[in-house]
């Protein structure tokens, strides 16, 4: 009984005890890391300020889809494989989009992510939350970081004109900036890094920031400052793009099609490259554009979607010369035949039985034949490539500077020197009829060769606007050294065809057209934000 | 003299009671009845000293009451007694002391064998007295110890010996004997010329002295004073029983159970009380003899009672985890002495799919082709898609269970084995549950130890890595061209490179996956009882949860065509642990007539999931499939996955309760748990839970008992709060994670980036709920109604929020937010309409109703600006959401375009923002409309269950009304631009809103023309049994029989099956990648020896 009552006295100790020392809700991390407890080293600096970079690699998955397939080059049409997605891309190249587009979201959503981690990254920079190894300048690297932010806003007045601009970390929800005061702000950055940034062109600078890259930045800047802003700045970007020259850093290289080739690293032609792996890559065009049974072309380790959608709009292609060797670098066209060379590559679905031929024509932008239109081949897949590839995508290039000093030469009346530049950059293209290479002023200042108008059934039904397009023989060299890298769109705003011609099963849908909607999420989200005023309703 | 232990149970006893009010007795009486009892007589010889000078004679019996152990037995009204007398005797024996009062008088008397005198008129003798014998046994033949025996309008009674023999002597063949029992029904039987009479009492559910298990401890429902709903396991519904949820389809009022497909190893869905909550479901927290645990832990025949905290002001002491209600389910115990029983029960089932839906055949798919439709191809052959990928399935269980020993010591062991199949081939799941309990008490009752060891073992195919079945499969059985072959001349299968369009037949036998299960969860509890009311008791368990899975493509899937690859193979595997320790102390004191019941406690949770897992491909042979991951090449050149987590979660809490009444009259019950989480932000780990409740049996004050008719009235209301935490850990902390990589220098690295929009202010969800309750029972309780209105509010809900990016780098935060609003009635009914010694018809009918306002989106920590967020998804080629989640409406709004009309080219006319015809091209977000609601407003249940002879049959009925349903598979394949991807259904070129078909071209649009109805009312479960009884031999008992569930159905809805799923925040989505629903039937056989 004694021990029983012991008992009946240690138990509420006991208790007292358990209850005490079991009550610390402090929670143990396994598998994360978390800002309180992580400790930088120095050598890590290129994992910290890396998504700014790896963000971008995106724009490979959702760039095209918008912006080439929104222009005169490529569509993608629905076909017999089933492939369709709801109709998205058809809205895309009709221009009858809403704010709902998923694409319009995609886009606006990865810019801005990358607007944040920039914001971010300065910040951490800037009070020294993030250690920098002794032989790496800390201003510099906030100077990259401040020019890939304005790369990134450019993209956004680009697409959608006026929009947020946040440049600090905050969780305020922003209001809306005109586009010409972020136009003016962005260019101020980039100026004011320069001089910070790095001016090697080498193994550590590829892929990212360094002076010409940001000089290329600007130059695109001022090219389309008359868009953005009002304002002409042909000087300005004449300047920029006589730096990048001058310094010697950057070539031709001699074949057009070694620029995107799939180990085109280190090129020397490219000035700013997203860098694409197949292990640490991203998404391509490959799966959209071929169709399924290319796959024995090229021993690819992925089937395309189906019968494959991207194709190039035959209007487009009705511009080349057809000695033009980019023809053939840039688009997959004809009977087509496995790895081995002599194996018929056959149609899977309307076509079943037929050899696989893509043919140029194509019956109108929504839905066509299984054969019908040429793919997108510019980033050739190796043998034996999966999705995602290893080709760079290289998006400022020396051919790139070059073209846009010849535009501002022909802007500014030095229509002969800017004939010459382009003579030079068409010359690799030309191998077998050098001649042809050579191109006048006078034929880079007449019309376009371009025949817009819209089809029905291959035909031209409605020729709708003719107006001849000033500079239009520039407008189609953009064409064929630039096809399907994402600047058409940009390029026809500029060139004032994007929201005036109709091409293939596209009409004109009004000058809203030049900048996208404000997704319809950011409007939920941000209830104080107006919609761009021309999709108000 | 001894105390009678029946004295509680027999006083309260409501039949009895009644029985003494209508013969308007002194209630002083019944402790008489109670005092025979002991069996102690008490000598006639006894000498007794008496004066009384002019009292009446209704004193002078009082006055020999008080002297002696005689008691008096007479009617009130007999005027005779108010008869004045005055004597005075010395040493007089009982007889001569009545000779001298009731000397003269209109009455007389007789002394019957317990010290009961009888007084009655000289007119009305007492007959001849009988002795009746008999033996007294519960339904299943055991005998019943200490039934109380007694003739109907008298004090005479005895109670059951250990054998449930008895002996009492009765007045008269008039006279009628009442049995009695506490949990069992009271029967009458009048006496007439019989002189054994043996009774088998039937267990009655409806009575009030029921006990109800309640969150730590059990009350008998009079004391409730909350919406507790209780099951006992005859009340179960009947037949193949995948799961606890199921045994209680239609039982209680407000919990719905949803079985909306028949995949073997899905459990079922429950919903309580309709959407109280964003971020964590809708699943009640399931407490398994007095630890937390799933459905699938306990085999359903293993359960002896499933108890429904339904009230905030019941769940409020389960804190956090109470919000969705709490479900407590009770295995078999031995409650008394049992001699070693075996009960063998086993059952086969087979299923056929509810419905099939319409799809062209072969040779109505030719005419499309010959049409020359876009998309239509004829490639020979005639294939019916479902046929090839269903089967039929074949499922056997069998459960055993046995147990002996005595209330104080004792074991159980239940083994219960499923092997299961599904309709789609391969599809099944083995399973094996165990229990075994040991129950033991020492030191002169002061210490009570329970033993348990729970668990199971359940391996299943895996048709898709990590999960029972593939999603798209039934699609693509659907939709896969019927004029396509199998297989082709080759031999090898048919298949069309589109990553969006496969061979269904050859996705499942190309694959190799199974996935195992173990989960053991050792616990047990010991008990304490130092002195006299108090209890101290401490509970351990750890649930041990071990998952391995294995996942293989052959190279012949096409996965592995598609990617040009040699196979493909995975393994995973988790383990997850869940430590409790809980410490309680109960404390029971009753004086005068005040019961006070108070509980203290302290808990500690702590959850540690670890998980990992590996891929490969490139095998040199598939034979392996996923057994050697090594041997693919994958791994060398960069391209195998890997993966490895760790999380872990604490949950303390301290918790409190009183439970008082007033002579059981007025009840009152308060509790509060405080309780915190690791989950929380710093600030915020910690929140308090209160309840308040209250209770009056109207039916015990003075004022009732004029209404005899009436046998049970309660009033009873309460508020309580309670709580909901993350599903996820961290979500508060600021993380970081390595994710994808650059190029540097030559290199591929990682970059740091945060993980998520860190929210260090994220805090409790808390849920204010308010009942009121209204219980009546009339007819002893054969008619027994329970109304219930509550109004739930839930504040600072959990979810994660659309934010905007920017500022916000992701594009949502988990954070606290809004508050939603459910009110609602129920009604259950429970009736026995008849009862007759050969037939039976006992009757439940309940209904409930729910509506849902989400009040707003925005609290003081975080505001949703726009006042609402989308869920819910089409799937591609749509890729919209279908569900608004807003301000000011009710959870499950389907949200989208309102057609109204097609145009003369086949395309949809939707009704725009102004209310006017817009062109469904010119679509724009602003007319999307709300266009019906996916949660059903009214659910009634009818289960009946009816006993005639040695048949039972019982038939349950449920349905659900007021919501409409998306019907997916419409949606996609009863549209021409479907053919462009595969068959269609047979409704696809019907004309639209009687005009004409949909265009060839018009794209899939999700417009309101898909939403239907869901109203329906389902036979759901139809079981005949036949009972064969056996007097001698090893058998006592054995029960075949036959079942059918989901059996018919009357909807207006034309997908497979109305009942869809109704949780979450996007219910009514009848989705087209399923696993369909089907129609069970099933025959079984139960033996007890």
């Amino acid at each position: 009984m004694r021990t029983m009552k012991n008992i009946i006295k240690t138990i509420p100790i006991i208790l007292l005890l358990t209850i005490v020392g079991c009550n610390d809700l402090t929670e143990e991390v396994y598998s994360d890391l978390t800002v309180d407890t992580y400790k930088y080293t120095a050598n890590e600096i290129y994992g910290v300020i890396g998504p700014v970079y790896s963000n971008l690699r995106g724009y490979y998955g959702q760039g095209h889809l918008v912006l080439d397939v929104s222009s005169d080059i490529t569509c993608m049409p629905a076909n017999a494989s089933g492939w369709d997605d709801g109709g998205i891309y058809k809205k895309i190249h009709l221009h009858t989009w809403n704010s709902e587009a998923p694409q319009v979201r995609n886009i606006w959503n990865l810019f801005y992510r990358g607007v944040l981690h920039a914001n971010r990254i300065v910040d951490q920079l800037v009070t020294n939350a993030v250690p920098v190894p002794s032989d790496v300048n800390r201003e510099s690297l906030i100077a990259e970081m401040k020019v890939a932010r304005a790369f990134y806003y450019w993209q956004i007045i680009d697409n959608y004109g006026d929009a947020p601009f946040v440049t600090s970390v905050s969780q305020e929800l922003p209001a809306s900036t005109p586009r010409k005061t972020i136009y003016t702000a962005i260019v101020a950055d980039i100026n004011d890094a320069l001089d910070k940034l790095s001016s090697d062109n080498n193994k550590i600078t590829y892929g990212r920031f360094n002076k010409w890259a940001a000089k290329a930045l600007l130059a695109n800047l001022y090219l389309n400052a008359k868009v953005y802003t009002g304002t002409a700045e042909w000087d300005k970007c004449l300047a920029e793009c006589n730096d990048i020259i001058a310094s010697g850093k950057y070539q031709l290289e001699p074949n057009y099609a070694d620029c995107f080739k799939a180990q085109n690293q280190n090129s020397i032609e490219t000035i700013f490259a997203l860098p694409m792996d197949e292990i640490n890559g991203s998404s391509v065009y490959i799966n959209s554009t071929l169709h399924a049974s290319s796959k024995a072309k090229y021993t690819l380790r992925t089937t395309p979607w189906g019968a494959g959608s991207v194709k190039a709009i035959p209007q487009f292609i009705d511009t080349y010369d057809p000695a033009d060797s980019r023809i053939d670098d840039t688009w997959e066209r004809g009977l087509q035949f496995a790895a081995n060379g002599t194996t018929r590559l056959m149609c899977l679905y309307d076509r079943a039985g037929q050899q696989l031929n893509y043919t140029k024509e194509v019956a109108n932008g929504l839905y066509t034949p299984e054969n019908e239109g040429y793919r997108i081949i510019k980033y050739k897949p190796e043998i034996g490539a999966t999705n995602p590839q290893n080709n760079d995508v290289p998006f400022f290039r020396y051919a790139q500077v070059l073209m846009m000093k010849a535009e501002c030469l022909l802007r500014t009346g030095q229509a002969a020197a800017a004939a010459d530049i382009v003579t030079e950059v068409r010359q690799r293209a030309f191998k077998s009829q050098p001649a042809k290479a050579t191109v006048t002023a006078a034929q880079l200042t007449a019309n376009s060769k371009y025949v817009y108008g819209y089809v029905e059934n291959y035909v031209i039904a409605d020729p709708g606007d003719q107006t001849p397009v000033e500079f239009g023989g520039f407008y189609d060299e953009l064409g064929y050294e630039f096809a399907c890298e994402w600047g058409r769109r940009r390029d026809m705003i500029r060139f004032g065809t994007y929201s005036t011609k109709s091409w293939l099963s596209h009409k004109p849908q009004g000058a809203k057209i030049n900048v996208f909607p404000i997704p319809q999420s950011y409007l939920d989200a941000n209830p104080n934000y107006q919609q761009n005023p021309n999709y108000a309703k | 003299m001894k105390k009678n232990p029946y004295v509680n149970c027999f006083i309260l006893n409501r039949t009895f009671r009644k029985l003494l009010l209508t013969m308007k007795i002194s209630f002083l009486m019944a402790f008489l009845t109670i005092l025979q009892v002991s069996g102690s007589v008490y000598s006639q010889n006894t000498r007794l000293n008496l004066t009384v000078e002019n009292k009446s004679m209704r004193e002078v019996f009082k006055l020999i009451e008080q002297e002696s152990d005689f008691r008096f037995f007479y009617n009130d009204e007999f005027n005779e007694l108010n008869k004045n007398v005055s004597l005075s005797i010395s040493e007089k024996k009982i007889d001569d002391i009545l000779a001298l009062i009731l000397d003269n008088s209109e009455v007389t008397y007789r002394i019957l064998e317990n010290n009961v005198i009888v007084i009655t008129p000289l007119s009305d003798p007492l007959p001849q007295p009988v002795t009746i014998k008999g033996k007294i046994t519960d339904e299943n033949g055991n005998p019943l110890p200490g039934v109380n025996v007694v003739v109907e309008a008298t004090l005479i009674g005895v109670t059951s010996g250990g054998n449930g023999d008895y002996s009492i002597n009765v007045p008269g063949p008039e006279s009628v004997l009442v049995f009695s029992f506490i949990g069992m029904t009271t029967q009458r039987i009048t006496v007439g010329n019989q002189q054994i009479i043996n009774v088998s009492l039937k267990s009655d559910l409806a009575q009030l002295e029921e006990v109800v298990v309640v969150g730590y401890g059990t009350q008998k429902k009079l004391e409730l004073t909350s919406a507790v709903s209780s099951v006992k396991s005859e009340n179960f519904v009947k037949g193949s029983i995948k799961d606890a949820a199921q045994l209680i389809k239609g039982q209680v009022a407000g919990v719905s159970v949803i079985n909306q497909d028949a995949d073997p190893t899905g459990t079922s869905q429950i919903l309580l009380r309709g959407v109280t909550t964003l971020a964590s479901g809708t699943q009640p927290l399931i407490v398994i003899d007095g630890v937390p645990g799933s459905l699938n832990d306990v085999a359903p025949e293993d359960i002896e009672s499933i108890d429904i905290l339904k009230d905030g002001s019941a769940a409020a002491i389960y804190g956090t985890r109470g919000t969705n209600g709490v479900i407590l389910i009770t295995t078999k115990k031995v409650n008394k002495d049992t001699p070693a029983t075996i009960e063998w029960n086993s059952y086969v089932s087979t299923q056929v799919i509810t419905k099939n839906l319409e799809f062209m055949n072969a040779d109505d798919y030719r005419v499309l082709v010959a049409q020359g439709k876009p998309g239509a191809f004829d490639y020979g052959s005639n294939t019916n898609w479902i046929d090839e990928i269903f089967q039929t399935p074949v499922s056997h269980t069998h459960n055993i269970s046995m147990k002996g020993g005595s209330a104080n010591n004792n074991y159980i062991i239940n083994i219960n084995y499923k092997a299961l199949q599904g309709l789609m081939l391969k599809s099944d799941n083995n399973v094996l549950n165990a229990r075994i309990e040991a129950n033991q008490t020492m030191f002169d009752g002061k210490v009570k130890i329970n033993a348990n060891i729970m668990g199971y073992d359940t391996k299943y195919f895996s048709g898709a890595s990590g999960s029972s079945f593939r999603s798209d499969v039934y699609r693509y059985g659907l939709i896969y061209n019927p004029t396509d072959p199998v297989k082709d001349a080759a031999g090898d299968w048919t298949e069309h490179l589109d990553n969006n369009y496969r061979n269904p037949v050859s996705l499942i036998e190309e694959t190799n996956g199974l996935i195992q299960v173990t989960n053991i969860r050792p616990f047990g509890t010991i008990t304490f009882a130092p002195i006299k009311g108090l209890t101290f008791k401490v509970l351990g368990s750890r649930n041990m949860y071990n998952r391995i899975e294995g996942y293989s493509e052959t190279f012949k899937n096409v996965q592995s065509i598609l990617s040009a690859r040699k196979g493909y193979a995975s393994r995973s595997t988790s383990k997850s642990a869940e430590d409790l320790i809980e410490i309680t102390g109960t404390y029971l004191k009753s004086f005068d007539k005040h019961n006070l019941n108070l509980l203290g406690g302290y808990t500690y949770n702590k959850q540690t999931n670890e998980n990992f897992s590996a891929n490969n491909y490139n095998f040199p042979s598939d034979l392996y499939t996923y057994n050697n991951l090594s041997l693919g090449s994958a791994r060398t050149s960069g391209l195998a996955g890997m993966s490895s987590y760790k999380g872990s979660s604490k949950l303390v809490s301290y918790f409190a309760r009183a439970n008082y009444n007033y002579n059981e009259k007025y009840l009152l019950m308060t509790s509060i748990r405080y309780e915190g989480s690791t989950k929380f932000g710093t600030d915020n780990k910690w929140g308090a839970f209160p309840s308040v409740s209250a209770g009056w049996n109207i039916i015990s004050e003075p004022f009732m008992e004029n209404i005899p008719t009436i046998s049970a009235l309660k009033i009873r209301g309460g508020y309580g709060v309670t709580g909901t935490a993350p599903s996820s850990s961290y979500q508060s902390l600021s993380r970081l994670s390595y994710g994808s990589k650059i190029l540097y220098n030559g290199a591929w690295i990682p970059v740091i980036n945060p993980s998520s929009n860190n929210n260090p202010n994220l805090g409790w969800e808390k849920k204010e709920e308010i009942n009121i309750g209204l219980e009546l029972g009339v007819f002893d309780n054969r008619i027994f109604g329970t109304v219930d209105f509550y109004k739930r509010t839930t504040k600072n809900l959990l979810w994660d929020y659309s934010v905007a990016t920017p500022p916000y780098l992701f594009s949502t935060i988990f954070a606290n937010a809004g508050t939603m609003e459910n009110k609602g009635i129920e009604l259950q009914l429970t009736a026995t309409p008849v009862q007759t010694s050969a037939l039976t018809w006992n009757t439940t009918l309940n209904y409930s109703t729910n509506s849902n306002e989400l009040i707003s989106l925005s609290s003081d920590q975080f505001q949703l600006k726009s006042g609402f967020f989308y869920t819910g998804y089409t799937g591609e080629p749509i890729q919209t959401t279908t569900h608004r989640v807003e301000e000011g409406e009710a959870i499950g709004n389907f949200w989208g375009y309102k057609s109204i009309d097609i145009d003369d080219n086949g395309r949809w006319i939707i009704e725009d923002a102004d209310g006017n015809p817009k062109a469904i091209a010119a679509q724009q977000p602003t007319d999307k409309k709300v266009l019906g609601n996916g949660l059903p407003k009214h659910y009634l249940n009818w289960n009946n269950s009816i006993n005639y002879k040695q048949f039972d049959l019982n038939i349950a009925m449920n349905g659900a009304f007021g919501f409409q349903i998306l019907n997916f598979t419409k949606m996609f394949f009863s549209v021409p631009v479907s053919l462009t991807r595969g068959n269609v259904m047979k409704s696809t070129y019907d004309n639209i809103y009687g005009k004409r078909p949909l265009s060839d071209s018009q794209e899939l649009q999700y417009v309101s023309y898909f939403i239907e109805d869901g109203d329906y009312w389902k036979i759901g479960n139809i079981t005949l049994g036949y009972t064969l009884d056996f007097n001698s031999g090893p058998i006592k008992y054995l029960r075949l029989y036959a079942s059918g569930r989901n059996m018919f159905t009357f909807t207006g809805y034309s997908g497979i099956d109305p009942e869809v799923n109704s949780t979450g925040l996007s219910p009514g989505n009848d989705e087209r990648d399923r696993y369909p629903n089907a129609r069970e039937y099933t025959f079984g056989i139960s033996v007890k020896f």
